[in-house]
């Protein structure tokens, strides 16, 4: 089979890969879709991992099944996660799923930019079936979708609530249509590009002034961009740390006002099997218009170009699809 | 009356002052030092009224009207800003601060007392206030059972008493040994530095000591910051902890007044061994030098009897 495999930002190479084998619990799915991640371009994280087949918001088809799997069928549209929690640990009772040992050792064989994928019994558990009428070229938003759901957990984020979205890229602009549906009461944006400030006015959100708001989710790993989020938060609101701080650029905030103003800084990492499952449903159910979203569609021999559509920020999001 | 007045920075006097305003007037039996105070004396306040302006917050003694006794609390919340109506008002955004315990008496609304239980001592009661501040940061906290507590000083070790008391594993770390025996002395670990724990409490207040107690938290886990950095302090925060170890940061301000009942409820319950965290006893005019003199050495508090 073929993969696009990175070796450095500007170098992907497609190379030709055994194709994997089931083994039993195991599930291989050929790849319908896998879109590309702001992770994916952000280079300081990727290079630790580099040479690597990239790619983790797959949906696929399922094209052969091991010994024992019984909750997918050969034929199955499905929507893959990239990790999974074991469940039963100490982290996982309190809720920090993705901070599970079990984790981040769980990963897709090779990745999802290739022409097929091979998911070790933890992952196959975790399958979701499309329902019928669900795209799965739009489904590959389910799990950045379920990474928004989650951070507005982690946020405490409620209906009536009032919430400031920093940076309209396709994080912000998914965070935007899950508050929506959240019944969240007001929902601010700032956003310097004025194209992506007008996409994301289009889904129902106001351009932020000097509003005070109970949360702020910061898609952007500029301090700048933070510490204004948290002068945004009124007293005993939570400021989310969306997006990774580079390390050397690490967010800066005013000592005197966390204290006195009793914020919450929280930040949310990955997604959890319950999270996927909350954003198939909010997909599948049209709550959030997954088809807006998906600004390029290239073939896996172009995945650099994909790659750089997302890292240039020209893309809303770039998709593979091989 | 006598009063201790602060003039500028540094610049503290013991002189007769007019007598206090205020809709009740109450004798001060116990007027304990807290880090604030230090903090007042050295740089000033935003709290703080223009100069001379009095200053003491944690206040105990008697109603002049009525003879009951009474801790003074430090603020009155307004009841009705956005804080106030969504139960905060510790973060009461026109709150009326009720200062002026380092004086022979102090004025104050009635809404700002509260009584003492029977039994308990003035300089216990006086020690509510601040106990209260650590009980409303426990509660500010999650529910795991291995705490860190960074900063053995008095707000450190209250931490410390109130997180035994509720079953959890706890662990002190204070540069000083003399602060680290008397975390071991309540039943907690005394250490130079915390490890890694699913709850810290910062209780120091600087930026350096607000990233070690973001370095000490462990994955999923809860820093609450009750050491308040100064104006215009700007802290950086270590970047990949706070989101790959999906870290939350909660800052944690003053108390409500229900939990002003609670510390001292807890006060009498004998919770807080708070002899162990008090100093010697002084009068208003040796307050210069207790002021000058805190920060080192084992964590007490000093103690003004106006009375003396």
């Amino acid at each position: 089979m073929r993969v696009a495999r990175s070796f450095g930002a500007d170098d992907v190479r497609i190379e030709e890969f055994d194709d994997p084998e089931p083994g039993p619990g195991e599930v291989v799915c050929d790849i319908l879709a896998c879109g590309v991640c702001a992770s994916d371009v952000t280079d300081w994280y990727v290079a630790a991992k580099l040479p690597a087949v990239l790619g983790h918001e797959p949906t696929g088809i399922v094209r052969t099944v091991g010994e024992g799997v019984d909750n997918v069928a050969v034929g199955d549209r499905v929507a893959i996660h990239h990790h999974t929690p074991c469940g039963e640990c100490r982290r996982c009772r309190r809720g920090h799923e993705t901070m599970c040992e079990r984790f981040r050792a769980t990963r897709l064989d090779p990745g999802g930019f290739a022409e097929r994928v091979r998911l070790v019994p933890e992952l196959s558990s975790e399958l979701l079936v499309l329902p019928d009428g669900v795209d799965p070229v739009e489904a590959t938003l389910i799990e950045p979708l379920a990474c928004v759901l989650r951070a507005q957990e982690r946020s405490n984020l409620r209906a009536g609530d009032s919430l400031l979205v920093v940076g309209a890229g396709v994080n912000g602009l998914l965070s935007i249509a899950a508050a929506h549906a959240r019944g969240v009461d007001a929902v601010w944006v700032r956003e310097p590009r004025p194209d992506r400030l007008a996409h994301a006015l289009e889904t129902g959100a106001e351009r932020h002034g000097n509003e005070l708001v109970d949360v702020a989710i910061v898609c952007t790993p500029k301090p700048d961009a933070i510490a204004a989020a948290a002068e945004a938060v009124a007293p005993g609101g939570t400021v989310c740390l969306y997006a990774p701080p580079a390390p050397d650029a690490p967010p800066r905030l005013d000592g005197a006002a966390l204290f006195l103003r009793e914020l919450t800084l929280t930040a949310s990492y990955s997604a959890g099997p319950g999270d996927m499952r909350a954003s198939l449903e909010l997909i599948a159910g049209g709550e959030v218009d997954a088809a807006s979203l998906i600004s390029h569609r290239l073939p896996l021999e172009e995945t650099a170009a994909a790659l750089n559509l997302q890292r240039q920020g020209e893309a809303i999001k770039a998709v593979v699809i091989p | 009356m006598k009063a201790a007045l602060l003039y500028g920075r540094e610049d503290l006097r013991v002189e007769d002052v007019p007598e206090p305003q205020g809709e009740v007037i109450v004798e001060v039996q116990a007027a304990t030092i807290c880090g604030t105070d230090v903090k007042m004396w050295r740089h000033g306040h935003r709290v703080l009224g223009p100069y001379p302006c009095c200053f003491g917050h944690e206040t105990a003694g008697v109603r002049v009207d009525t003879g009951e006794r009474v801790l003074v609390s430090d603020s009155v919340a307004c009841g009705n800003c956005a804080a106030c109506r969504a139960a905060r008002a510790q973060i009461c955004r026109e709150p009326t601060w009720v200062l002026g315990g380092f004086a022979e008496r102090i004025g104050a609304p009635a809404a700002a007392l509260h009584a003492i239980p029977d039994g308990l001592p003035a300089p216990a009661a006086a020690m509510a206030e601040p106990l209260a501040a650590a009980l409303h940061a426990v509660d500010r906290g999650s529910d795991a059972e291995d705490v860190g507590v960074l900063g053995g000083g008095p707000m450190g070790l209250m931490l410390a008493s109130l997180l035994l008391a509720g079953g959890r594993m706890v662990t002190v770390a204070d540069r000083h040994p003399e602060r680290r025996a008397q975390a071991s002395a309540l039943g907690a670990r005394g250490e130079p530095e915390l490890d890694q724990h699913e709850l810290v409490f910062e209780a120091v207040g600087r930026p350096e000591t607000w990233r070690a107690a973001v370095c000490a938290a462990a994955p999923g886990g809860t820093v609450v910051l009750v050491g308040g950095c100064p104006h215009g302090t700007e802290v950086t925060l270590p970047p990949a902890p706070i989101h790959y170890d999906e870290l939350e940061l909660r800052g944690s301000f003053h108390h409500a007044p229900a939990e002003v009942d609670r510390a001292l409820e807890a006060l009498a319950a004998g919770i807080l061994d708070w002899e162990s965290l008090l100093g010697e006893t002084i009068p208003l005019e040796r307050l210069p030098e207790a002021l000058a003199r805190s920060g080192d050495g084992p964590a007490r508090k000093s103690l003004v009897d106006p009375r003396l």
